[in-house]
């Protein structure tokens, strides 16, 4: 077989001969980025849909081709995809549902104006290239598997227990697992049939739905029903859904004495309402600065010397990292999200209360 | 010298000229994208693998046609490296995508001058004050005369001269810029040395780079790596530089008086990057290797959208000229440096006698 030499494997060759040089020597193929593109880490992870399937009427799962660094992903991890909208990089979290080293999948249930989900059910078909990052997380299922499990979710809080159940499948646990969802119908049940097919192929996992809309609803009090025999101090309690489910449960079961709960919720993003004169928190100084002024303006009356140069948004120099809030660009009236981005504080007003690296 | 085409417009129009300038700015960075993501990735692959290509090939440099090719390809890389990728993206154009490889605030560039203070003399001081007389350092870089706004001193003389110079030694020129030599002299500004030292490192590492680290990697081929690298750099700077002159200094590129920046409205900041720039005509691949500087007033008008996109903008800001009347001034890129050439000499002269030959072509042309 004849070898080609790519110019790829050239520039691995040339790079393993070279020394490292001072930063400010890293420029062309010195930069950092240009040694992780010739070895093959390239930190870019745009990642082509595969396939996708409607799994409820609003929920579909979405499955991409996945390349380095997916290679031990652990179930309960999730991933944050990144699209473009107007010309903004917006961002979501989304729980693995299940995948190997090659591929993986999530659920996407579409929210009622909610722009990252409607974007996906829109434009998201196998074929689309998507920026996902590496997966993280750090629910996942303890080492040493105890006797008894519980797995507790609402909604789309299923998928990372999906994801664990699976896991459980194929270590071919022999315990005792009470699986308890609640979801508004069993047509709007995501990975339902999947379940019921693990309860089937495991002894000792039984699955509970409850379904709102048959006004049985899934509650502290119907969840320490299910638990009544559980060893409150060596079972494990996993809980996945809302804030406004996961609080108020683990609060019942840790005062029920349960000693082993691990939960993770999602949040509603933060309100945007606008109010002049929100409090902006600089983390780096420690400062607080109120006023109805831009940020650049508030800071430097607070005594700070942010760098800085034309003071009317065209130069890009007082660039900061906006870690959490709403702000508003003042030049075109738009509002922010709320996660982490760089700012220009010159044209930024805050809109709710808002962190800054300053 | 004011083109005669350009109308006179009322406050309310120049307010309304900047609404539609606006409404086609907001239009284009809506439309942003992981296309533009795409564009520019591709385009930094094409730079790395042929700054690589040519430095393989220069290893070979005995042989003619290697050193030919191993330096015409590094040259290449290094001017879509300066213009197209480093240029563009510390300019904020990519910040949307916030990929830490397209970053404005941490990329550090392929030449002489360090990426920090081409931020702070570019973005800020020229974009900002777009051929202010006396502000606007890019005009003439502190060593040319070239409008009547600036007073004749007994340098501009030889100024054909050092614009030659300038030309040879671009990176080098630009590296020195924001030291603001002209008034390090004068005394108006004290030398600071977190100010020199950024300079010298970066100037080492280049210098390391190009002229010790490669030729001493390529053994028997020393020498012939050394001087294509120096030839390399040759090429980018006299391209660069005659790129960035066609861009401001052509003969129908105005300039502006100190005053016109008070209360500058948003219409009337428009307005003067749009007379004070003009265009170069040419192919896509021209347009590349100047990294799009060739829609230069496009560039003024909207520093931070992603270069390649001003193509298409061109048509929009053209009609919107043409609707207020205004010049937009663009012409192949012989006709607009011929005009630079003829300008700088124009200006070399003393006031009186600049003076004389603006008024006897003006009659020319009347005539």
């Amino acid at each position: 077989m004849k070898e080609t030499i790519t110019i790829s494997q050239l520039g691995s060759t040339v790079y393993n001969l070279l020394p490292n040089l001072p930063a400010i020597a890293q420029a062309g193929i010195f930069s950092s980025h240009s040694r992780a593109y010739y070895l093959g880490q390239s930190s870019s992870q745009a990642m082509h849909c595969r396939a996708r399937r409607n799994l409820t009427k609003n929920t579909t799962e979405f499955t991409f081709q996945t390349g380095k660094g997916f290679e031990n992903w652990q179930a309960g991890d999730h991933v944050t995809l990144s699209i473009f909208w107007k010309g903004k990089k917006l961002k979501r979290e989304y729980s693995i549902t299940s995948g190997n080293s090659e591929s993986i999948s999530i659920a996407v249930k579409k929210v009622e104006s909610g722009i990252f989900s409607t974007w996906m059910h829109e434009h998201c078909h196998p074929g689309t290239r998507l920026q996902i990052s590496q997966p993280k997380g750090d629910f996942h299922l303890a080492a040493g598997l105890p006797s008894q499990i519980a797995l507790l979710s609402i909604g789309s809080g299923v998928t990372p227990l999906y994801a664990i159940s699976q896991s459980l499948l194929q270590k071919n646990y022999r315990g005792e697992v009470q699986f308890l969802h609640g979801s508004p119908s069993p047509e709007e049940t995501i990975y339902r049939d999947e379940i019921l097919a693990i309860e089937r192929a495991l002894p000792g996992f039984q699955a509970s739905f409850y379904h709102s809309r048959e006004k049985a609803r899934l509650t502290a009090a119907s969840v320490l029903e299910k638990l009544t025999n559980f060893e409150r101090t060596t079972s494990h309690v996993y809980l996945c859904g809302s804030g406004e489910f996961v609080g108020p449960v683990q609060k019942v079961l840790r005062d029920e004495g349960f000693a082993n709960i691990f939960a993770e919720y999602y949040s509603l993003p933060a309100s945007t309402e606008s109010a002049t004169g929100a409090s902006v928190q600089l983390t780096k100084s420690g400062l607080n600065i109120q006023g109805a002024g831009n940020l650049l303006e508030l800071s430097e009356r607070a005594g700070l010397k942010p760098k800085h140069g034309c003071r009317r948004g065209i130069c890009h120099e007082c660039k900061t990292t906006k870690i959490s809030g709403v702000v508003e660009n003042m030049l075109t009236g738009e509002k922010s999200e709320p996660g982490s981005e760089q700012i220009r504080l010159c044209i930024s007003k805050a809109c709710s209360e808002v962190q800054i690296e300053l | 010298m004011k083109p005669k085409e350009n109308k006179d417009l009322t406050p309310a129009e120049i307010e309304q000229f900047g609404k539609e300038l606006d409404a086609i700015r907001d239009e284009a960075l809506q439309s942003l994208g992981q296309e533009d993501v795409d564009y520019i990735k591709d385009v930094i692959k094409l730079c790395r693998d042929s700054e690589l290509a040519g430095r393989a090939m220069l290893t070979m440099g005995w042989s003619p046609l290697f050193w030919m090719g191993g330096t015409g390809l590094l040259a290449f890389s290094k001017i879509i490296e300066n213009m197209e990728i480093g240029h563009n993206i510390m300019h904020g154009q990519y910040d949307f995508a916030e990929d830490p490889e397209l970053t404005s605030q941490t990329y550090e560039w392929d030449t002489a001058c360090p990426a920090d203070q081409w931020r702070h003399s570019h973005n800020y001081m020229h974009h900002t004050f777009t051929n202010v007389a006396g502000v606007d350092r890019d005009l003439g870089y502190g060593l040319m005369r070239l409008s009547d706004d600036q007073p004749w001193e007994k340098k501009h003389s030889l100024q054909m001269g050092s614009n030659l110079l300038l030309s040879l030694f671009f990176q080098w020129g630009v590296a020195l810029h924001d030291l603001e030599f002209d008034r390090l002299m004068s005394g108006e500004k004290e030398l600071k040395l977190d100010e020199v030292l950024p300079i010298l490192k970066k100037s080492i590492a280049q210098i390391g780079k190009d002229y010790v680290l490669f030729p001493l990697l390529s053994g028997p081929s020393a020498v012939p790596v050394a001087l294509g690298n120096m030839t390399a750099n040759l090429i980018r700077n006299v391209w660069a530089h005659a790129i960035i002159f066609c861009g401001h200094f052509t003969e129908n590129a105005e300039v502006f008086e100190k005053e016109s920046l008070e209360n500058e409205t948003r219409g009337e900041w428009y307005l003067r990057q749009l007379k004070g720039s003009s265009n170069l005509e040419g192919n896509d691949f021209f347009h590349l290797l100047s990294g799009n500087l060739s829609h230069q007033i496009e560039h003024h008008l909207f520093p931070d959208i992603p270069a390649w996109r001003y193509k298409e903008i061109s048509k929009k800001v053209k009609a919107l000229c043409e609707k207020y009347g205004q010049y937009y001034n663009t012409g192949s890129f012989f006709s607009q440096y011929l005009q630079v050439l003829t300008r700088i000499a124009r200006y070399s002269l003393p006031e009186e006698a600049t003076l004389e030959v603006n008024q006897a072509q003006e009659l020319a042309t009347v005539a």
